[in-house]
């Protein structure tokens, strides 16, 4: 499933535009941990109260009463969400499409290794970057949370979440990478991707605007991770979050049979 | 023994772009050109060698393998140099060499020094700054380097200068020495004529003919343009020489020739002339002269 050689090479490509992202999405937990005081927070509870319907569509719905949880509503509502996703974007399209689309595939085609092979091993660096970041943003919020805020965290429960929001991440990885294997254009293989991602945020972000537009929430696959809910435990959450981790697996599974048998233009 | 056989593979794109029912070999140490105009079908046909997209219909077997199937094992023994380079432009030409020989399992690195030092390429430049003329080396090396049995060249010297297209033939005239089996596309009749035993000729998507070189090569017609000192020279040269065929345009006559060349300066002799320029006909004129009746 991995060939080391390539595997190598595609971090050495992809490294820098992986640390820009780990960067910013510290920079921006530093900001969000440093908010976390109690007098601030309940300045921000004001106004959440005053305009409940914006803060909800971005998730931010609920009054925190531990650091995890002031995190949760702050962070994994739409920053976890967002920046995650241009990052998979831009490391798929580095790792299938521009080669697909240029040509430069042929090269790796011409070498004594599998198609699935191949393609296989460039979703396993997408994953396995978005994999540093969680681990970068994980001990992050750990150790700088337990500095500032002496245990004021759920750790345990901050690792459950963000076990669960990798989840989500995969689910996008392995969208994005069916979308890849199936298109020829790159075009089309962003394009669709990014458009059906685009789509589930909008109505994510509906449903959780309203109470009458809670239906919405099963029109979008994102509402399969409730961050919430997970910290408190929720067996169902769990559950579910377990499924985006199936769904993912079957889509790369598609994928990879696609890509094995499509014709390539290179 | 023919180690690529192709069997009326048919791959059919719509509106009459594709390739019909394409057949041919190649045979062990045989040099194969595969001529043909731009859009004819060239490309369509390497594809399925290189085992990068499915027949409609036919068979592509090398070493008797399927060629889509077997693509990870064939490639053990075949060397690809792709008609429109694109690399990975993030690397320089050392690493780029160094990745593609690591992922081909290549160890031995003299036929890297050896290619680099005959298109006297400096590979130590990031691929980004490298100019046309140099990818197109930077291809030829690493497509070599393997020193593969089996090899596909398409245009292997697309934006070489003469003296590098000189040093392409003396190396696949040595690689044919060696046994080696090729089968390469080109526009350029010289290369053709120096290296190769057989050519296939393909048109709108169909082989037109499958010929030894020897026999194209004496049926080498040349284009002669002869400007005479007056257009009553011209007639009178015209009127005196039916059977060549000339043509007349502004005092410039064009003949088509294949005959012993002396012959016709002989008779060019008796008028007076102002310039006289040879003409050879590209390739595809060429075949096309002789395989374009059946076309039409």
């Amino acid at each position: 499933m991995i060939n080391w050689t390539l595997f190598k090479q595609e971090i050495k490509n992809n490294y820098r535009l992986t640390i820009i992202f780990v960067f910013i999405l510290i920079l921006y937990t530093a900001i969000i941990i440093a908010m976390y005081d109690p007098q601030f927070a309940s300045s921000l509870e004001q106004m959440s109260q005053s305009m409940p319907e914006i803060f909800a569509a971005f998730g931010m719905a609920n009054i925190s009463t531990n650091l995890t949880e002031f995190l949760i509503n702050y962070l994994y509502g739409f920053l976890y969400l967002i920046f995650p996703i241009v990052f998979i974007i831009l490391v798929t399209n580095n790792l299938i499409v521009k080669y697909v689309d240029k040509g430069s595939m042929s090269y790796l085609l011409a070498t004594p290794n599998k198609r699935s092979k191949i393609i296989a091993n460039q979703a396993m660096v997408a994953l396995f970057l978005s994999f540093i970041i969680i681990i970068f943003l994980t001990l992050f919020c750990i150790i700088i949370g337990e500095i500032l805020f002496p245990g004021d965290m759920d750790i345990k429960g901050l690792i459950l979440v963000n076990i669960g929001l990798f989840g989500l991440w995969t689910f996008i990885a392995s969208l994005s990478f069916l979308s890849a294997c199936v298109f020829n254009e790159s075009r089309k293989s962003i394009g669709i991707s990014v458009g059906i991602i685009i789509y589930s945020i909008l109505v994510q972000m509906l449903s959780q605007f309203n109470d009458k537009l809670d239906f919405l929430k099963y029109l979008t696959p994102l509402s399969l991770f409730n961050s919430l809910e997970i910290l408190k435990g929720d067996m169902k959450y769990i559950l579910l979050f377990i499924l985006l981790y199936l769904v993912s697996v079957g889509f790369y599974f598609i994928g990879i049979k696609v890509f094995k048998r499509k014709d390539l233009s290179l | 023994m023919d180690i690529i056989k192709i069997n009326n593979i048919t791959k059919d794109y719509g509106g009459g772009r594709g390739i019909f029912d394409v057949s041919f070999c190649v045979k062990k140490g045989e040099i194969m050109g595969f001529l043909g105009p731009n859009g004819a079908g060239k490309t369509t046909t390497i594809r399925h060698l290189l085992g990068l997209i499915n027949p409609q219909n036919g068979t592509a077997t090398i070493k008797d393998m399927d060629c889509f199937k077997s693509a990870d094992i064939i490639s053990k023994y075949l060397a690809y140099l792709p008609g429109e380079i694109s690399f990975f432009d993030n690397m320089s030409g050392n690493e780029f060499i160094n990745f593609i020989a690591k992922m081909k399992g290549i160890v031995d690195m003299k036929y890297v020094d050896l290619y680099k030092d005959k298109f006297e390429l400096d590979a130590n430049i990031s691929i980004k700054k490298m100019s046309k003329g140099m990818k197109q080396k930077l291809a030829l090396v690493v497509a070599l380097m393997q020193d593969a049995e089996i090899m596909i060249l398409d245009e292997p010297t697309s934006g070489l200068d003469p003296l590098m297209q000189n040093r392409f033939v003396e190396i696949v005239l040595e690689l044919k020495k060696r046994g080696k089996t090729i089968l390469m596309s080109s526009h350029i009749f010289e290369e053709i004529e120096k290296t190769c035993d057989r050519v296939v000729i393909i048109k709108n998507g169909k082989v037109v003919a499958v010929e030894n070189v020897d026999k194209l090569k004496h049926n080498k017609e040349i284009n002669y343009e002869i400007e005479f000192e007056s257009e009553e020279i011209c007639k009178v040269f015209i009127k005196e020489n039916p059977d060549l065929n000339a043509k007349i345009r502004n005092k410039i006559v064009t003949i088509s020739y294949s005959n012993d060349i002396n012959t016709l300066l002989k008779i060019l002799l008796k008028y007076s002339i102002k310039d006289l320029n040879v003409y050879q006909k590209s390739l595809e004129e060429l075949f096309m002269h002789f395989y374009g009746g059946e076309q039409k």
